[in-house]
């Protein structure tokens, strides 16, 4: 042994035992003698040798019964620590496994130093001779670390650094020493203690290699999910599994499950010139059970078989803190390629079925027990019913009563405005109140505990409708005409019945610009370019016909079917919608659900269509947009792109698709443009494209 | 003939144009044959102890037909009512005194959506509603003043309201514009009391053969007129009226600096008036100028404040000045100032914009100055306080401002004027 390190670990022991354990030559109370018949509960959870030190760690319930000492022998060298000369220190854990009110230090450690190396064999023994004569034989691997790691860990268990401690037993646990000669070791009695008697020659090399630099950030779990995030240096030797832990239950996350994204931070802090994304975060859905955050810990398994133990506390939030947590962490995540190709690759693998299940889950529990309260007169039954889905801004809903109201027809329609907000359930109940005293229309509010998503609410708002005519409106859309309601009643009687089963219409933005005017698929391929090579992904992109087209270019808003229409303003009839099953609710918070029924109308023969009855779109203020959202976004891309993709590139794509069903309807007279339209009119009006008359669409000769 | 009035505020318990002019309807209604008229005057929580618990609309001071609406969870952005009760109460009220009229005074504190209310409770009424300022049009207090550079602004849009507001984007402009005319649509005919306003109002949308001039009248508050003596010295300003940023208090202190840099001080100018709380940007100039002038010698103040007065004390108020000095920094719809500073035959200096330049014919009645230009103002009252023969014949230029019976005369020909086609198109839809 170096004098340096026989120095340093004699400062080590000197300050351990003058903190907390007695006086090594400290006389103690004799103990109460007490026939003893069994052992009592003991682990010794470590032995760890170094060239010049011994190590041992466990801990031993001897309230009832005293501890005598403690001896350990492996394989050509042995050693002992008399009771007084071990440190004894608090567990938590045990108190809470055993049910300790009291403050009994369960936890034993003690340290020896040595004259040669102790770093003998794989295998040592572990004597726990108590008082009335007991012994407990304990045979466990030793491990084997250098003087240094040796030291850090005898500092880490002064300074009660579980998580420093954990770390180097941890990195120490697959390298078992492997030399056995020796001679056996003498027994209590005439043993040495608290040293390690060396009885063989030294190992030529004791060189370990050590567990890589890593940190386990966060660890949260829901009743329904957990989430893990950290960094690990597995530049070379890679991660195999991350492996969490709690009092009854593991998880096993496999290293392909996992995202793993770039970490500039780790990166700094390493020196790291090459491209390696150190970060690491996974989820999981843990379909409703409850992982309880009792001794919670973490392995990280390498693929040589190395792993490290981390005593990491498991926070606890709620299901919606949690989906937040994810959704901000794939939105904010880094890659060293294209982010939307490469978030899409950490979906494909795992993530995305787990967050859409989740994400499903949470939906599924706020919809179920809504509070619905109807404002509503004793007339007939409604003609139509406008479902708008709220979030964040109450004041859409006296907004649109005033200004869907007033006009011929109106008194047909009712309102049901369902709320995503909780919070705002009592100023909504206030305004529905108002709105029937000052317009008069039929309402019903459905209230929800929390936000369910566009998809899930809208489903959940049809079922308190009570007319047989479905209008999804988005609380920042607007009639342009007073008597919009009377013209969407006339509309429905005058046009084929497929062509209204399911439309849209032609949508503004306050400056007068087309805003909407139907929708259609375009195929983006994203490339991310790496130094292990180019990905390719094909990802859906859903796009307006003409956005900010000027008013008078009328041929986006004729009637004609369409491979889409926004969810903004969507007409459908009731049973139709519910034969589609209403609005797919996988997706999260909202987005795509409308493209996505409109591919389910088209797939059953019925494409989408664009009627000619016109409102205001001040798209994107009728909701507040958090950056949770963002993440959002990009699961309902993935799962759009991945539910949808062939079905696009079928025939859909492109301004112009194929498809049979979409093909223009025969010209018709141009609609009347409306005053307001004709204000915005130029006085040089382009002429309209020629037209050209084309077959009737298959779905309406089916109709 | 029945006719609810309903108004911002009670004058006894909060001053302020709109509820003066509409409370002198109500007293000159009342003296009409024929006539019935009820006023329903908000007040707002800054007045709890009238408050009375559970109650919504009460009555006031033991007044026959006056009652006072109780506002509460009033939302000041979209001017609507906010408490559910408080609109069903109004309801009964309605139904309970069925008027054949119901003329809205302003809609702050009431909720420009009592408008819809009243139609869709009482179809067949008549609905007219006064506009006292712009707020129907401009979100930044309706002074239509912009909060950019202070400059006067000439008309609305979603954009250059959001510049005023920069927080709030355009499209809730385009909503706001919306709402207020979805509500105002409720109403038959609209008056203001100055014929600027019906341009800015029929530019933003409202009817031209729906809107009406009708010049706020007042009784008259000086019963004995004396002829002025002639030739005299007129070196006696005053101000009356609110000491909030707009009114431009800071422009005749400004000019008094000015005069006096120059060594000109024969001449003194009384501040009448109140409310310099609610100054903003101007506060703390006014308050230093007025305390640097209490700290002078009393032979060298020239700027004498003489806080608050009612209009009972208008008469002794008047009686001290010579000119009435209207420095308004935004258009002023109307200037009741004008008319009271005319009842006792003061000639006024004003602003060159708005209700200022309407009323008064430069040279004839009165003098205008560029709006906001401190050295001008001074200019004039060097002027005027030298030209000894020039107040004389501007005293003389000066007709009497307009009769509360002129006024209750235009409303009443409106009150019986046939109901619009549109309005009744809209009531049968």
């Amino acid at each position: 042994m170096s004098d340096r390190v026989a120095e340093i670990l004699e400062e080590e022991i000197s300050a351990i035992t003058a903190s907390r354990a007695p006086a090594h030559n400290q006389p103690r109370e004799p103990r109460p003698a007490r026939p003893a018949t069994q052992m009592p509960p003991y682990s010794v959870e470590s032995v760890i040798v170094s060239e010049s030190g011994v190590l041992v760690i466990g801990w031993l319930d001897d309230r009832e019964q005293g501890l005598e000492a403690i001896r350990v022998s492996g394989d050509g060298w042995s050693g002992g620590f008399a009771a007084a000369e071990l440190s004894r220190v608090r567990r938590n854990d045990v108190e809470r496994a055993l049910g300790a009110g009291g403050a009994h230090a369960f936890g034993y450690w003690g340290l020896a130093g040595t004259e040669r190396s102790a770093s003998r064999g794989s295998t040592c023994a572990v004597e726990i001779v108590m008082a009335g004569g007991l012994i407990a034989r304990h045979d466990l691997e030793a491990h084997e670390v250098s003087d240094p790691a040796l030291r850090r860990v005898a500092i880490a268990y002064r300074a009660g650094n579980q998580r420093v401690l954990e770390e180097v037993v941890a990195l120490l646990a697959s390298r078992p020493v492997t030399e056995t000669a020796g001679s056996p070791a003498p027994r209590a009695g005439g043993e040495r203690r608290n040293q390690v008697v060396v009885t063989a020659a030294p190992s030529p090399s004791l060189a370990a290699p050590a567990m890589p630099t890593h940190s386990v950030e966060a660890l949260v779990g829901s009743p329904g999910g957990l989430f893990i995030v950290g960094w690990l240096d597995d530049r070379n030797d890679r991660l195999d599994a991350i492996r969490v832990r709690g009092e009854g239950w593991h998880v096993t996350l496999d290293a392909s499950a996992l995202a793993r994204v770039r970490r500039r931070d780790v990166e700094a802090a390493l020196g790291a010139g090459q491209q390696h994304a150190f970060g690491f975060w996974g989820f999981l859905a843990t379909e409703g059970r409850t992982l309880g955050a009792a001794g919670s810990s973490v392995e990280i398994a390498l693929r040589s078989g190395a792993f490290a133990s981390n005593n990491a506390a498991m926070r606890t939030v709620d299901d919606v803190e949690l989906r937040g947590m994810a959704l901000s962490y794939l939105a904010s995540s880094e890659y060293f390629g294209n982010p939307s190709v490469e978030a899409m690759h950490c979906l494909d693998a795992f993530l995305g079925d787990q967050i859409v299940a989740f994400n499903k889950g949470i939906s599924n529990a706020i919809v179920a027990n809504p509070y619905v309260r109807r404002f509503i007169g004793s007339g007939p039954a409604p003609r139509g019913s406008i479902v708008v889905c709220l979030y964040g801004k109450p004041e859409y809903l006296f907004l649109q009563n005033a200004l869907f109201a007033g006009g011929r027809g109106m008194e047909e329609y009712e309102f049901v405005y369902i709320s995503n907000s909780p919070e705002l359930a009592e100023r909504l109940l206030r305004e529905a109140r108002l709105a029937r005293t000052t317009y008069g229309l039929d309402q019903t509010l459905v209230l929800l505990p929390g936000n369910a998503g566009f998809g899930a609410a809208n489903n959940a708002a049809v079922a308190h409708c009570r007319s047989d005519r479905i209008l999804i409106v988005n609380p920042d859309v607007f009639p342009y005409h007073a008597d919009w309601a009377a013209r969407h009643s006339e509309l429905l009687a005058a046009r084929p019945a497929q062509e209204t089963r399911l439309f849209g219409a032609p949508l503004y933005y306050d400056d007068g610009t087309l805003m909407h005017g139907g929708m259609h698929f375009e195929i983006d391929t994203g490339l991310s370019m790496e130094t292990s090579g180019i990905k390719q992904r094909k990802l859906l992109r859903v796009e307006h016909f003409a956005k900010g087209a000027p008013a008078w270019a009328e041929q986006f808003n004729r009637p004609r079917p369409v491979p889409a229409v926004t969810g903004a303003f969507m007409s459908v009839e009731r049973a139709w919608f519910e034969t589609l099953g209403g609005f797919t609710e996988d997706y999260v918070f909202g987005h795509y659900e409308d493209a996505d029924l409109c591919l389910k109308s088209l797939q059953r023969g019925y494409p989408a269509w664009i009627q000619d009855l016109r409102f205001w779109h001040l798209e994107g203020k009728g909701s507040i947009r958090q950056p949770v959202h963002e993440g959002g976004s990009l699961v309902n891309r993935w799962l759009f792109s991945r539910s949808w993709g062939d079905t696009v590139a079928a025939d859909l794509e492109g301004k112009m698709p194929t498809h049979p069903l979409l093909a223009a309807p025969a010209e018709e007279a141009e609609p009347p443009v409306p005053a307001a339209v004709a204000t915005l009119t130029p006085p040089a009006r382009p002429a309209p494209a020629p037209r050209t008359r084309r077959p009737t669409p298959a779905g309406a000769r089916r109709a | 003939m029945k006719v609810l009035l309903v108004s911002l505020f009670h004058p006894e318990l909060v001053r302020g144009g709109a509820q003066q002019i509409c409370y002198e309807l109500f007293e000159g209604l009342r003296e009409q044959e024929g006539v019935e008229p009820t006023l329903l005057a908000s007040i707002d929580e800054s007045l709890p102890a009238l408050f009375k618990s559970g109650a919504r609309i009460t009555g006031f001071d033991g007044r026959p037909g006056e009652f006072l609406f109780l506002s509460r969870d009033y939302d000041y952005w979209w001017n609507k009512a906010g408490d559910p009760l408080l609109v069903e109460s109004y309801v009964e009220f309605l139904l309970m005194l069925r008027p054949d009229v119901v003329h809205f005074h302003h809609f702050l504190t009431l909720g420009v959506d009592l408008l819809t209310v009243t139609r869709r409770t009482l179809p067949d009424c008549r609905i007219v509603f006064t506009f006292h300022e712009f707020l129907s049009i401009c979100a930044a207090d309706g002074q239509m003043v912009r909060r950019t550079d202070s400059s006067l602004c000439d008309h609305a849009s979603p954009v250059r309201c959001h510049q005023c507001f920069p927080d709030r984007p355009p499209e809730e402009f385009f909503m706001r514009q919306r709402w207020m005319r979805r509500h105002l649509d409720a109403a038959d005919y609209y008056t203001t009391p100055s014929r600027f306003m019906m341009r800015h109002y029929t530019r933003w949308g409202i009817p031209e053969n729906r809107i009406f001039c009708v010049p706020n009248g007042q009784r008259n508050y000086n019963p004995a007129v004396t002829k002025p003596e002639p030739g005299q010295v007129r070196n006696r300003f005053g101000f009356f009226g609110q000491l909030v940023d707009n009114k431009g208090v800071h422009v005749i202190l400004r000019a008094v600096q000015q005069l006096r840099a120059e060594g000109f001080t024969d001449f003194t100018v009384e501040i009448n008036g109140d409310n310099l709380r609610y100054a903003r940007e101007r506060k703390a100039e006014i308050e230093g100028f007025l305390e640097d002038e209490r700290a002078r010698p009393a032979e060298e103040q020239i700027v004498l404040f003489n806080g608050s007065y009612h209009v009972d004390q208008l008469a002794g108020r008047m009686a001290r000045i010579d000119w009435c000095i209207v420095p308004s920094v935004w258009w002023e719809i109307f200037g009741l100032v004008i008319s009271e500073a005319w009842m006792f035959g003061k000639p006024v200096i004003a602003s060159n914009v708005g209700g200022m330049a309407e009323r008064i014919a430069d040279g004839v009645n009165g003098l205008h100055f560029p709006v906001g230009d401190a050295r001008a103002l001074a200019r004039v009252i060097r002027r005027v306080c030298t030209d000894t023969g020039l107040w004389d014949r501007l005293a003389a230029g000066i007709t009497p401002p307009p009769a509360r019976e002129e006024m209750v005369a235009g409303y009443r020909a409106l009150y019986a004027a046939p109901r619009p086609e549109a309005a009744l198109q809209a009531v049968a839809s």
